[in-house]
């Protein structure tokens, strides 16, 4: 997808994030984290060129949705696009620093999602402190890098 | 999971959803697709179709003569989930047109999904191997 899209949905996730109560709404709070989480990784990966941000969208890796000449969309076999999850796929190619930390800080995030969306685990303050604090690294690393892209040009 | 458990963590993703508007299309289809695969794995418990260890996640990852299985009991909410899932590629991870009208849709077809999955409440475990 293309990289002013994964920034606009971020903004507006972040928005939305702000909305939910972390505790009330934990599931749907966590998961909005983690969807904005993802844009910004995609978004910096397309910033690195690690990744293309050709506008097909991803399902399983190497299976792209792909728009037709009829408007509609087709499932596409393609090389890397966007990644679902930190290592789903796995990025070819040297990971730079601060990206090697936004991953860490999405996968501390990723840490609680089984646990809590789909098992046992009840939401705390301490779980949504270290999401929060997790979810401030994504934010600041991606604006690092949009920064740099928009003094660039 | 436990039934009631996935029923637990439904109700709390639908009463979350609430406080999405109309610029969190993204949210609204994954909060249907969330508590909706938690619906379909109670009914499917009540059913006695699928043990607490075997929970489904994603219609999509299912192995087909499973998911042909479950569809026995529940056709028309697995294919209601299934349709939430299409939408997801492409109105959460990717930016195609019409996203408002999909996440509307997709809570549509939540509440179906939920309406018969408390209905499966009332059903008679089966015991099968």
């Amino acid at each position: 997808m293309r990289t002013a899209s994964h920034l606009e949905k971020f903004h507006r996730l972040t928005d939305l994030r702000a909305r939910l109560d972390p505790i009330e709404h934990f599931e749907l709070w966590y998961w909005t984290t983690l969807t904005a989480g993802t844009n910004a990784y995609n978004a910096c990966l397309h910033f690195a060129g690690l990744t293309s941000d050709d506008p097909v969208f991803s399902t399983i890796p190497g299976v792209h949705l792909e728009q037709q000449p009829d408007g509609g969309y087709a499932r596409v076999l393609r090389g890397p696009g966007d990644v679902s999850h930190v290592g789903w796929p796995a990025i070819d190619g040297e990971i730079p620093d601060d990206i090697a930390s936004l991953e860490i800080a999405l996968e501390a995030i990723e840490e609680h999602r089984d646990p809590c969306l789909r098992g046992e685990r009840r939401p705390t303050g301490h779980i949504v402190g270290e999401c929060e604090r997790e979810f401030d690294r994504v934010r600041a690393i991606l604006l690092a890098r949009a920064g740099e892209e928009e003094n660039k040009s | 999971m436990r039934a009631e458990r996935h029923r637990v963590l439904a109700e709390r993703i639908e009463r979350a959803v609430a406080h999405c508007g109309e610029r969190d299309p993204e949210m609204k289809i994954e909060a249907a697709m969330l508590a909706g695969t938690h619906w379909a794995n109670y009914a499917l418990h009540r059913h006695g179709v699928c043990s607490e260890d075997e929970d489904i996640v994603h219609t999509s990852m299912l192995v087909v003569n499973t998911l042909r299985k479950y569809c026995i009991v529940e056709p028309d909410m697995l294919r209601a989930l299934s349709d939430i899932e299409e939408f997801r590629p492409l109105f959460v991870r990717g930016d195609a047109a019409g996203a408002p009208e999909a996440a509307q849709r997709a809570l549509a077809l939540l509440a179906e999904i939920s309406v018969r999955a408390q209905e499966s409440a009332h059903s008679t475990p089966r015991s099968l191997p």
